[in-house]
């Protein structure tokens, strides 16, 4: 996927512990085994390919869910790389494709999908105090850290706004934004980079939605009313924000934070 | 058993030999069988979850069942098999007799039972190698495969790799002349431990690093690349020696986490094999030095290495080159001339499938088509047989001679 993966691991045996990273490990590189779209043998080839590509349960309701992000977010997020191709979705069969001279590319959800597997393997091994990131700009937490105060994650350092913190626990994040890598944000319904908003973040339960959500924040500038109220959509300002344990996102002093916008809905 | 022909094998494959890397062997991306089949997983670990997987893909298959006794595990196979029923006992699930095959992943030694009575249920059989941690138990699968009617497959999986079944039509066919010696290595670095909250779970999935059940990283994955050795020369060591030692993961274990094996054929060659867990650089492949050219298999890739003096061949012509340091090896690409055509000869470097998936079509094909089984039993029992005496010789430290008799 094109990034270093690190788990920051704590409360147990460091053997335990190891044991169970690897396990996560394990899971993201399977999971970059099939959705890379470098390598032949993935799943995203044979689809770009031309393949009715059948799949398991699992790997389907990853495509279910990034077409669903699309509908929601108005074309915003788009697995497919062209404007005119569509994703086929089978559900009989469970068979991907997409239509005819058409292309997929999942590097705006796949490093969210591979936290969130990584993360489920890390809980059923029985890790109750974990941060796993991917190149810095998605991730998930288990619980606290282990003094237990909250994973606070800082967004848009190499920005030229003052970043923002977030303090999360039990919470996914992703960040989309063009300062560090240049203009690198595609906008699926014109083909051309975006400049809409310098950086989108988002805040939820699930690393997968929150990554195609945080591109899809940064591509529209806004968000938008058809997105998901259960996950928090961070655009550029001032401000730190501490998420609640009823999950609510407010902030910790409210008075920089007018040039921010910080919504659930 | 005896080594193969090379004139008589020539003969067989007349015009094969060169037209492997001009044929096109690759099939479509999506597994096509001529007829429908309903298959059980036992097994839904790392293997049995990978398998399901690859499963998954075939239009004709149905994943109608999976069992595991783990509820962890049976879990994440109901994840990725959500049609399919779950069960905690395979023998409730071989009674719903709703089943045409079944595929086995659970730890090695306990194949056995599952095979056998997967085998008496009248289903075809896909068994994960090594067959067994024991002789006797690794006989008793290949005695109850030899007698059933049905399909018995073992996971040695470079014998449905078309990269490996490719080099193998070069290798039999002269291209690398005598043999002179043979190198594996595997290379991972890893703890081998699965996570474990208390002392009864840790024995049950942490049975790699059980003395009392393992055959250790010469029969969990030194075995595999023994078989690729055994299938192209036809040839069995018949005297096992090595070192074992633990270099990085000293955490109470007594399974090394190191080893070197040397595996003496009768006929002068010795396979020097290397694994561990402590580093993983250069993964895992398998190399055959020959008078000729030396052949390297990695997976997904082949290679040969040609010597100065050796005679050109025709094929050599489609052939993609790849750098290594001082040498440079002629890519082995299954399906060349075909990839050539369409200006994909570079796009062709490394398999549309993985390694498994060929071996479990492999299976399929023989299930629903007759086709040829890939390994059969008797093959799997004979590499499983070297790794448990690799494995031996390696924890006891004693030169191991293998009579051919045991061999069967």
């Amino acid at each position: 996927m094109g990034c270093r993966f690190e788990l920051v691991l704590a409360g147990g045996p460091e053997l335990w512990l190891r044991a169970a990273g690897e396990e996560a490990i394990e899971e993201i590189d399977t999971t970059h085994a099939l959705l890379t779209r470098f390598k032949p043998g993935s799943v995203v080839s044979h689809i770009n390919e031309g393949a009715q590509q059948r799949v398991d349960g699992e790997l389907f309701a990853l495509f279910e869910l990034a077409d669903r992000i699309r509908q929601q977010s108005e074309d915003a997020f788009d697995i497919t790389r062209n404007a005119d191709s569509n994703l086929l979705l089978h559900q009989p069969n469970r068979t991907v494709s997409v239509s005819q001279g058409g292309s997929v590319d999942l590097g705006g959800i796949g490093k969210g999908y591979a936290i969130d597997l990584a993360i489920r393997s890390l809980r059923e091994a029985g890790i109750t105090s974990a941060f796993v990131h991917a190149g810095g700009s998605s991730g998930a937490a288990i619980g606290t850290r282990p003094d237990g105060s909250p994973w606070r994650i800082s967004i848009g350092e190499s920005t030229p706004l003052d970043p923002l913190r977030i303090d999360i626990t039990n919470r996914a994040f992703a960040v989309s934004g063009d300062a560090q890598q240049g203009q690198h944000i595609t906008d699926p319904r014109t083909m051309s980079t975006t400049t809409a908003s310098v950086f989108g973040a988002c805040v939820g339960e699930s690393a997968c939605e929150c990554d195609a959500w945080a591109t899809a924040l940064c591509v529209l500038g806004a968000r938008p009313a058809t997105m998901p109220e259960s996950l928090h959509s961070i655009l550029p300002g001032k401000c730190a924000w501490r998420i609640e344990p009823d999950g609510c996102l407010t902030p910790e002093d409210p008075s920089p934070c007018a040039q921010s916008t910080a919504v659930r809905s | 058993m005896c080594a193969i022909d090379r004139r008589s094998f020539i003969a067989r494959t007349s015009g094969i030999a060169a037209g492997m890397a001009l044929t096109p062997i690759l099939g479509a991306s999506m597994g096509r069988l001529e007829s429908t089949v309903r298959v059980g997983i036992i097994g839904c670990g790392r293997q049995g979850r990978a398998i399901i997987a690859e499963l998954s893909s075939f239009e004709t298959v149905t994943i109608g069942a999976i069992c595991d006794s783990e509820p962890r595990r049976l879990n994440a196979g109901k994840r990725r098999a959500k049609d399919a029923q779950a069960f905690a006992d395979h023998r409730a699930m071989l009674d719903t007799g709703t089943l045409d095959a079944v595929f086995i992943a659970t730890p090695t030694h306990l194949h056995r039972e599952f095979a056998t009575d997967a085998l008496q249920a009248g289903l075809h059989v896909y068994c994960e190698a090594p067959l067994s941690n024991t002789p006797e138990d690794a006989k008793a699968i290949a005695q109850a495969a030899r007698g059933s009617t049905n399909v018995f497959q073992a996971g040695y999986l470079a014998r449905a790799n078309p990269v490996y079944q490719l080099a193998r039509t070069f290798f039999v066919s002269d291209s690398v002349r005598t043999l002179v010696a043979m190198e594996a290595v595997r290379a991972r670095k890893t703890s081998w431990r699965t996570p474990a909250n208390d002392a009864e779970m840790n024995k049950r999935l942490n049975w790699r690093l059980d003395p009392e059940v393992t055959t250790g990283l010469a029969g969990e994955w030194g075995s595999h690349q023994f078989d690729v050795f055994h299938w192209y020369t036809g040839k069995y060591p018949t005297r096992v020696s090595g070192f074992g030692s633990i270099r990085l993961h000293d955490d109470g274990r007594t399974v090394h986490d190191t080893i070197s094996a040397s595996l003496a054929f009768p006929s002068g060659e010795i396979l020097t094999y290397n694994a561990t867990l402590a580093n993983s650089y250069e993964g895992a492949h398998e190399l055959l030095r020959g008078e000729n050219a030396a052949i390297k298999l990695a997976w997904t890739h082949g290679w040969m290495f040609k010597e100065a003096d050796a005679p050109t061949q025709g094929w050599e012509v489609y052939a993609n080159r790849q750098q290594f340091h001082n040498d440079e090896g002629i890519t082995l690409i299954a399906g060349a001339t075909k990839l050539a055509e369409q200006g994909k000869l570079k796009d062709g470097i490394g398999l549309p499938h993985t390694p498994l998936w060929y071996s479990v079509e492999s299976f399929l094909k023989s299930v629903t088509e007759d086709a040829p089984v890939a390994c059969s039993a008797d093959e799997a029992f004979r590499s499983t047989i070297i790794g448990i005496r690799t494995h031996e010789a390696i924890t006891t430290g004693r030169t191991i001679e293998i009579d051919p008799a045991e061999l069967g």
